[in-house]
């Protein structure tokens, strides 16, 4: 067994174990869990590609729209609108960035995303797409997961599962020529190899998990709706999640969720929504301005300033 | 028909211009800099909250002091925060989507996210023109935006300043070898943006309304009038806003209000793509 | 027998016409000298030639074909390849990493990264920085990142700009033996005409876009309009 799978065995035995620890907070933990999913995904490919992207909702909102609509209008059965919304999202999502990454670089495709998504959600809500998309109602009642063992089991699993998946692509040819990718495409094309195409894949997993994630997601919320699904404030959330953990391992986002998670469950009780929001920005703001790193790679070496 | 069209040109001419002046800012700092910041239209939001409050107490007293202090308020922002990031773009961009952010959530917190419609115009009463009907005070406020649009346009000739303005973004390390302070230049294109933001904010908040998310739109045109135009081109601002007003009156009137984002960033997309370099000036990134 | 040939070609830059119907014709096994004053065209040419840039008219065919549709990168797998003028690297990269990278589109075994190591004299330094590395040694690393896809044709941008006279020396005997031994052909694009005379067979000089003699490097030398060129 290789140290990177050993390393993904002992989170997912730690996650476990905390829900056993947790099991009155079961939701709390779940929620973590799609979110460490999300971040994990949305950092995989900006943190790896060079290539900011603001619009990664989209493969979960296209999936979970997809699943929402086949299984509320055309009443299939959730097992198989879930796929169906798998490949619907991945792919859909893959189609629209893949070309966009290509065509323009840098600041413009993470303006253009970014923008996307204000105008995506504009578009959802506008009055024809209501008969499908509910419009500002979104669709409901879908079927819905329940929150329960086998449920936080299975998400951690797959959470784990991808993350060494994610590690193991990085560590792979097509993660060595990232690493320059990112840095200077122009060593990239000389040596003989297309920079895109291997951003390109970048984004097809990350788009991959982000949709499977995405469905699980929709049918555990039980409806489909712009706010959990094509929402700036769910963009930003993963984002910020990220960042505080530490975009640049995977851990670092898992860490960052459960964080952001768990604060605003504890925030929940004592202040409302908005001042909530502003905490949660804040703290993404200073970790962004005073430690870019992120907060994950400061404990893990404090860690080791204290063993030795 | 015909009347449809007198009505998107005059409509189109008089948004033009308001948008011209909120984005003027927008497009020399992404020039100067070459990054974008996402936190302007948030100001264009403060400074058309500080409208609306003010001018509850001290009525029309309350636009000068809406300017000026957005003008402010956008130095602070530049002197805080900006001018210690401003060599990374991706930096800034983040920073400033997170000061954008937590500044809706502050006016979220006080005024929730419902609109504020229909505060009293300064100058009230229409008039007729061509048959569509114009209130003066959107009148005065075009002009004045096509006045200050061409007023910028000669000091970027005429000035030291503007000059400098303009040639940074031609070419950064030919500035910094002939010795133009940088800080000092993009200090007073804050300020000035900001004026300029803050006389933008009482007619597109009087116009189209106030609320806590009203930051998104502005946000849109200002970045589609700036790359349709070239980045801290001002001829390049003039033409585009031109276009880009028409075009957002002709789909609201004749199409559907609410493709009006779509419809917009549409554009500034399919000019990302095929004409990267906008109509004059230079890409980002 | 030809492996490169460019017909007629003009590059236009906003302003600027930078290359002016050109044409060239590279024999197999040949080394090329591409020499001009400043801002004559040289890195404007290669840089055409790999694809960086798309001729405004004309074409170019290697080993017979259009090259025209290629990507740079189609063009490197094809057997094209080239130094940068100013050493080019990534930091927090090692050294092997870099030659790596060249190996990876024609899936060229991992033994080959050392060999080319030790070709061009960066074998202890493997593991190395590039940013730790002498003129020289970055000089090599440009080489040995050229050499790493394998190439049929190797475009040398300025590689004698900056070294000494006895490290030039090096690298020419190090070009030399790659030619023979692997048959490599070599275009090498020169300021130093000292350095190119040694190296070259035949010798083209552009001027302002224009390509203004070929032959020989004494021929070339005697030429009326390049010494005018050259001096002014």
């Amino acid at each position: 067994m290789t140290k990177e799978s050993t390393k993904w065995i002992i989170v997912f035995i730690l996650l476990s174990a905390s829900t056993v620890l947790f099991k009155n907070h079961l939701y709390v933990l779940i929620y973590a869990s799609f979110f460490a999913i999300f971040a994990m995904s949305w950092s995989f490919f900006t943190s790896f590609s060079g290539y900011l992207n603001l619009g990664h909702v989209i493969f979960i909102g296209i999936a979970g729209y997809t699943t929402a609509i086949f299984n509320y209008h055309l009443n299939f059965p959730m097992i198989l609108s879930m796929p169906i919304g798998v490949i619907a999202g991945a792919g859909g999502g893959w189609l629209l960035l893949n070309p966009l990454h290509r065509k323009i670089s840098g600041l413009s495709f993470e303006m253009v995303t970014f923008l996307g998504i204000l105008v995506l959600s504009d578009l959802v809500l506008t009055s024809y797409l209501r008969p499908i998309t509910g419009a500002d109602l979104g669709i409901s009642p879908i079927d819905s997961l329940l929150s329960s063992f086998p449920l936080i089991i299975g998400l951690n699993l797959f959470m784990c599962i991808s993350g060494y998946l994610f590690v193991r692509f990085l560590n792979s040819k097509h993660g060595k020529v990232l690493d320059f990718a990112r840095k200077n495409t122009d060593l990239v094309k000389t040596a003989g190899l297309d920079p895109h195409k291997y951003s390109g894949l970048c984004l097809l997993y990350s788009g991959i998990v982000g949709a499977i994630g995405g469905v699980l997601y929709i049918h555990f919320s039980g409806s489909a709706g712009v706010s959990n699904t094509f929402s700036l404030s769910f963009q930003i959330h993963m984002i910020v999640m990220a960042i505080i953990g530490g975009r640049f391992s995977m851990f670092g986002s898992i860490f960052g969720a459960y964080f952001v998670i768990l604060l605003e469950e504890y925030l929940r009780g004592v202040v409302g929504g908005p001042v909530e929001n502003m905490i949660i920005y804040s703290i993404g703001f200073c970790v962004y301005f005073f430690s870019p790193e992120g907060l994950f790679p400061k404990i893990t070496g404090l860690k080791k300033k204290l063993i030795g | 028909m015909l009347a449809d069209i007198i009505y998107v040109i005059i409509y189109g001419f008089v948004f033009a211009s308001l948008y011209g002046i909120m984005t003027v800012g927008f497009s020399f700092i992404c020039g100067l800099g070459g990054f974008y910041d996402i936190a302007l239209p948030a100001y264009l939001m403060v400074g058309a909250f500080i409208y609306v409050k003010l001018s509850e107490y001290i009525g029309g007293w309350a636009l000068p002091i809406t300017v000026i202090s957005t003008g402010i308020i956008c130095l602070l922002h530049y002197l805080v925060f900006i001018k210690r990031i401003r060599e990374d773009a991706f930096v800034v961009f983040f920073a400033t989507i997170f000061i954008a952010l937590i500044i809706q959530s502050i006016f979220e917190y006080f005024f929730t996210t419902s609109y504020i419609y229909n505060y009293p115009p300064l100058i009230s009463g229409h008039i007729n023109l061509l048959g569509v009907k114009l209130s003066k005070d959107l009148i005065v406020g075009g002009v004045i935006g096509w006045i200050a649009l061409f007023g910028l346009r000669y000091m970027t000739r005429h000035t030291n300043i503007g000059r400098a303005i303009i040639a940074i973004p031609q070419s950064t390390l030919g500035s910094r070898i002939i010795g133009i302070d940088i800080t000092r230049i993009q200090s007073f294109v804050y300020f000035l943006g900001g004026l300029l933001l803050g006389t933008g904010a009482y007619f597109y908040g009087g116009y189209l309304g106030v609320n806590s998310h009203m930051w998104s739109h502005p946000l849109i045109i200002m970045f589609t009038i700036t790359v349709a135009g070239g980045l801290g081109s001002i001829d390049g601002v003039i033409l585009a806003t031109l276009l880009i007003g028409i075009l957002e009156v002709a789909v609201v009137t004749l199409i559907d209000p609410r493709l009006r984002s779509v419809v917009i960033l549409m554009v500034g997309l399919l000019i990302l793509i095929f004409k990267p370099k906008g109509f004059a000036g230079k890409r980002i990134g | 027998m030809t492996i490169l040939e460019v017909k007629n070609i003009d590059k236009l830059f906003p302003g600027v016409k930078a290359l002016k119907d050109v044409s060239m014709t590279i024999e197999k096994g040949e080394i090329r000298g591409l020499i001009g004053p400043n801002g004559s065209g040289k890195t404007t040419m290669i840089r055409t030639i790999l694809g960086f840039y798309k001729q405004d008219k004309g074409d170019i065919l290697y080993e017979g074909e259009s090259l025209f549709k290629d990507d740079i990168w189609t063009r490197v797998n094809k057997g094209l390849s080239l130094t940068y003028q100013t050493p080019t690297y990534v930091s927090g990269l090692s050294i092997y990493r870099h030659i790596e990278l060249g190996t990876i589109a024609k899936n060229i075994p991992g033994k080959r990264i050392y060999e080319i190591a030790e070709e061009v004299g960066l074998a202890d330094n493997v593991n190395k920085d590039p940013s730790e590395l002498t003129a020289l040694s970055a000089k090599k690393l440009e080489i040995a990142k050229a050499l790493s896809t394998n190439p049929q044709l190797l475009m040398l941008d300025e590689i004698f700009a900056g070294l000494s006279f006895e490290e030039g020396e090096q690298m020419i005997d190090m070009l030399k033996n790659l030619n023979k031994e692997k048959d490599m052909t070599i275009l090498l694009i020169d300021h130093n005409l000292r350095m190119v005379k040694k190296m070259v067979n035949k010798t083209t000089v552009i001027n302002m876009g224009v390509v203004i003699a070929e032959g020989s490097f004494d021929e070339i030398i005697e030429d009326e309009e390049v010494r005018k060129a050259y001096l002014g």
